[in-house]
């Protein structure tokens, strides 16, 4: 019994030690406001593909909740300009992608839109291959 | 007796129709029994040859990229659809930025739209492209200066529409069938 035990914290401790994503993305999971800091001025709201080839389609992959509204995937340009598509899909889980060296566009991100003035939505937000 | 049990019938039959009536009110969709998300055509839309990242989104979604036609544009932005089996599925696409889709059988509102804006410091291009259920007889949009204006409904139902700054943007979106507005969608767009 407590060797099953032991292999039981094993397991467990080997699992809390993996890393909260798998392959070189960065990703935003919390709260996403309409206020400031935005999420363009603010780095923390921004994903960026790290490591990953720029020369292959990169997916823009965005949950939110709750699933009352408009949400957009916001890619940024190295210029600093953007474009957003806009979407509101019925299981709230979109996904959007390009391939970043056919474009200008280096970052991406999840953009909660100030009209309808929701204070702040929870938004899963990736940017990577297959996100 | 035989009265009793003939006004017990008739009491029975009278709840019966009215239940079936509240019930056909709840179930069937304001403009009638035929508010649905299907083209006689199949998949909507014209020939159209998707790009590497259009293929690429509609595998992401299950869409048959070999399906993909083009059901309307706006200036950049499109309007895609394809087949996920027997389903219909919308998605919309730049060339160079393309959305995963949705299917008719997962839409729920009676109208399937996106969006694409482009800006710097302010919003400088708005593009809208979707399509409206059958039941839906007007597409309007009230726009950022207060005024409104008809979204023509084209083939397959579809409309579409373009505006640059200075020229007002679309503030909201209203679908309307033959006895009224069915849905309603604030669609401003405001730079991140």
């Amino acid at each position: 019994v407590i060797r099953r035990l032991l292999l039981g914290l094993a397991a467990l401790l080997l699992l809390a030690a993996a890393p909260a994503q798998a392959g070189s993305y960065w990703f935003f999971n919390g709260y996403l406001p309409t206020t400031n800091p935005c999420v363009f001025g603010d780095p923390r709201y921004r994903v960026k593909a790290d490591d990953q080839p720029t020369n292959v389609l990169q997916i823009n992959r965005m949950s939110w909740s709750p699933c009352s509204h408009r949400m957009n995937h916001l890619f940024i340009h190295s210029n600093g300009n953007w474009s957003e598509i806009s979407t509101f899909t019925s299981n709230c889980d979109s996904y959007a992608g390009l391939v970043p060296s056919e474009n200008t566009i280096t970052q991406a991100g999840c953009h909660n839109p100030s009209d309808p003035p929701l204070a702040q939505v929870w938004a899963n937000c990736r940017w990577g291959i297959g996100q | 007796l035989a009265n009793s049990k003939r006004l017990r019938r008739y009491a029975v039959l009278g709840l019966a129709a009215v239940a079936a009536g509240v019930l056909a009110a709840v179930l069937v969709p304001r403009g009638g029994a035929t508010a649905r998300w299907e083209w006689t055509a199949g998949v909507p839309g014209v020939a159209h040859a998707p790009t590497a990242v259009e293929r690429g989104l509609a595998q992401q979604s299950s869409v048959d990229p070999a399906s993909i036609r083009e059901v309307v544009s706006a200036d950049r932005f499109r309007l895609l659809a394809g087949r996920r089996g027997s389903d219909v599925c919308l998605g919309t696409s730049t060339g160079a930025i393309a959305s995963s889709y949705e299917c008719a059988s997962e839409l729920s509102r009676p109208l399937f739209l996106q969006t694409f804006t482009e800006g710097g410091p302010a919003v400088e291009r708005y593009e809208l492209v979707g399509v409206a259920r059958n039941d839906v007889r007007r597409v309007e949009l009230e726009l950022s200066d207060g005024s409104t204006q008809a979204l023509p409904l084209r083939r397959w139902r579809a409309f579409a529409f373009a505006a640059a700054r200075p020229a007002p943007m679309p503030v909201t979106i209203t679908a309307y069938d033959s006895n009224g507005s069915v849905g309603s969608e604030d669609i401003a767009a405001s730079a991140p």
